[in-house]
């Protein structure tokens, strides 16, 4: 029998192994004084999810002028584009959801609802990512595409819209979807301005019910089955894509 | 709208601690994940089937649970003292994507390299130490560089478990004074400060191009 | 001084070298021409184990190559030029050079300096040992190839398409040195599309299909009388754009 043959048996046997103490494990905890809160925990996690898919639409809203005066402004508004994404994406996620908290009360000139500051910190999160992305995006295009559009007679406008665009788009699918998975792994901070998320969610049940194995193994589990299920999404459509958030 | 940026200077023994703290969690956190993510990242790139399933399983559990959820686990579930936790969990945390990035340096160093160097007779240490490991610490400074600055935004986290981090000074000034604004605002600037450090520190250990040693 | 006994390799399903014989004597110069996939860079990556053969043994100046614990000595014996050059770009042309002899051979560093300054000299650019392998043509860089091969001083020269990812006006440059060499009595095999080359100094060529050797034999008779159809039929496509 191969190496690789044993070792492949080697690992699924190793599997099979935890599983089972995990299960046998598992089987112990305190599920019956958790089993009330599972609505609660499961609209937790709807919230979160909301959070994360909002505030990547508003983000792409703005990342996408943000990205395009970034590609194609004139000079100063180039460093300008750069200087603003570079300094947001150099701050902590949390320092992001302090300061826009304590921020947008003066700003708008009312109290804001921690709910919202939260959306507002993780869409100025999205933004400065997406703009990356969708450099990276427009950049992908070879320049052959751009040569050939040119000298085929269509002007700049249309060779953006017509033929950089469609392929930029494509090319972006992937890391647009990454960038949803970290932002969901983000939503999990807001926990610090007190909004109701899944990760708060989780611990103030375990303050309210003695059962801290089981819960943590329902954080655990709600996390890393979200974003494992859709990063193996991605990859089955482009599987030489490395997803490195 | 009264901005008093003068308490910044009332609490700055405050945020001086609280930036010595994040430099020294950063710079533990930096090491220990650079330990911890190169060896996974060699291994993963072992011709081994079994190897390349359990490092490939200790990236993905790693990588599909936020920060702060190890941190907590860590700290209230495993009991160990607040900044044990925030060492470890910072470690294992940014550890799971430089293994990631160990194993693709690795892996884009043309097999052509190892062919030329094992013909003319070297051995397998050799191949490693005079043909491989100049090559791959070239080509991975650059994602290594974003790497340890992600060391330093994730350990903001550890305020959250109250480490006197510079997070956590924030929260203390903006609880005593109401004046987050500044506080947070002051903060940022030293973040972002210290991130370009980390990047200026890394560029000028880098060996740029492969026309100069 | 090479000889090939029942060898056979499998790639998966593919039986990449099936049923190899082949002696080359010392001294010779052996060209292995053949369509892709016909195995004759496999065969040539098998004389210094860089792939490893499923049965049957091949010989190199009396050392069996399956099993022997020495390979790295074996293959400090055994020169070997590749398509794509793979000179090392952390290292200056005379590192390049100076590296394996310092390293497995324990030379001292001057001696092997100055080795190193008279094989580049002996193909043609000396005035390049403090530049790196990205500054040069491709033609140079393959020289140094050549150059940092001989280094080692070996008995067997291997080359792999040496001049198959060159532009057309280095070619030459690179077979001048090659038939130096083989004037100066180097064991060579070689795989390759240039049939001057083999004209000039090959002592026999050889061509693989589907993993097995067709037919050799010396140029002037292979070129002008291949006996097989399938010989005829590759001399056909490959001699006609000269």
């Amino acid at each position: 029998m191969s190496s690789e043959r044993v070792q492949t048996m080697l690992w699924w046997c190793g599997v099979a192994l935890v599983c089972a103490f995990a299960a046998e494990s598992a089987w112990h905890l305190e599920w019956a004084a958790v089993a009330p809160s599972w609505l609660f925990l499961l609209t937790a996690l709807g919230r979160s999810w909301l959070l994360a898919v909002v505030a990547i639409g508003v983000g792409i809203v703005v990342a996408f002028p943000l990205a395009v005066l970034r590609v194609y402004g004139p000079a100063g508004v180039r460093h300008a584009a750069v200087t603003l994404i570079e300094a947001v994406r150099a701050t902590p996620e949390l320092m992001v959801i302090f300061w826009v908290y304590f921020t947008l009360p003066y700003l708008i000139g009312t109290q804001v609802s921690a709910w919202n500051a939260a959306l507002g910190s993780l869409s100025v999160i999205a933004a400065a990512y997406l703009a990356e992305v969708i450099r990276a995006g427009l950049y992908s295009v070879p320049v052959g595409q751009i040569e050939a559009a040119r000298s085929s007679g269509l002007n700049a406008y249309q060779v953006f819209r017509f033929i950089v665009l469609p392929q930029a788009l494509r090319n972006m699918l992937p890391a647009l979807i990454a960038q949803l998975v970290a932002l969901f792994k983000t939503t999990s901070l807001v926990y610090a301005i007190g909004v109701m998320d899944f990760f708060r969610a989780v611990n103030v049940t375990k303050n309210a019910v003695f059962a801290p194995y089981a819960l943590y193994l329902i954080l655990g589990a709600g996390y890393f089955v979200s974003c494992f299920a859709i990063t193996r999404v991605v990859r089955w459509f482009d599987p030489r894509y490395q997803l490195l958030e | 709208m009264s901005l008093d940026w003068s308490i910044l200077w009332q609490f700055r023994d405050a945020l001086l601690s609280g930036l010595l703290t994040t430099l020294w969690i950063s710079a533990v956190g930096i090491i220990g994940s650079t330990l911890i993510g190169v060896s996974v990242g060699c291994l993963a790139t072992v011709p081994s089937p079994l190897l390349r399933r359990i490092t490939g399983a200790y990236v993905e559990l790693l990588r599909n649970l936020p920060m702060i959820v190890k941190l907590f686990f860590l700290y209230f579930i495993a009991g160990l003292p607040a900044v044990a936790s925030a060492l470890l969990a910072l470690s294992l945390h940014q550890s799971a994507y430089i293994a990631d990035v160990t194993k693709a340096g690795i892996r884009s160093i043309a097999r052509g390299q190892i062919d030329a160097a094992l013909s003319l007779g070297h051995s397998w240490t050799q191949v490693f130490r005079y043909v491989l490991l100049p090559q791959v610490l070239r080509v991975v400074m650059p994602p290594m560089t974003t790497q340890y600055v992600a060391v330093v935004k994730n350990s903001a986290v550890v305020a959250l478990i109250s480490v006197q981090d510079l997070t956590f000074e924030t929260q203390q000034i903006n609880v005593e004074t109401f004046r987050g604004f500044e506080a947070a605002t002051a903060t940022t600037v030293l973040y972002i400060l210290i991130a370009m450090a980390v990047i200026g520190t890394m560029t000028w250990l880098q060996p740029l191009r492969f026309d100069r040693r | 001084m090479i000889e090939f006994r029942h060898v056979h390799k499998h790639f998966g399903a593919l039986h990449v070298l099936n049923d190899i014989d082949l002696r080359i004597e010392a001294g010779e110069v052996v060209v292995i021409c053949g369509p892709s996939g016909s195995g004759k860079s496999t065969l040539l990556r098998c004389i210094n184990r860089l792939e490893q053969i499923d049965s049957g043994d091949i010989v190199v100046d009396g050392i069996s190559v399956a099993t022997t614990r020495e390979i790295t000595r074996l293959r400090a014996e055994v020169g070997m030029v590749f398509q794509r050059f793979n000179l090392y770009p952390h290292l200056s042309v005379l590192d390049n050079l100076t590296l394996a002899p310092l390293k497995v051979r324990g030379v001292a560093r001057a001696k092997a300096a100055s080795t190193a300054m008279e094989l580049l000299t002996r193909v043609g650019i000396p005035e390049k040992a403090a530049a790196w392998p990205a500054q040069l043509s491709g033609g140079q860089q393959q020289r140094v190839a050549i150059a940092r091969a001989l280094a080692m001083q070996p008995k067997i020269m291997l080359f792999d398409e040496p001049t198959s990812a060159l532009d057309p006006e280095m070619i030459q440059e690179v077979l001048e040195v090659m038939i130096m060499l083989a004037k100066d009595g180097m064991t060579m095999v070689v795989v390759t599309h240039e049939m001057g080359f083999a004209r000039r100094v090959a002592d026999r060529v050889v061509f693989m299909d589907d993993g097995r050797i067709v037919e050799q034999g010396a140029p002037e008779v292979f070129f002008t009388q291949a006996k097989d159809a399938r010989t005829q039929a590759f001399l056909g496509k490959i001699l006609s754009h000269v």
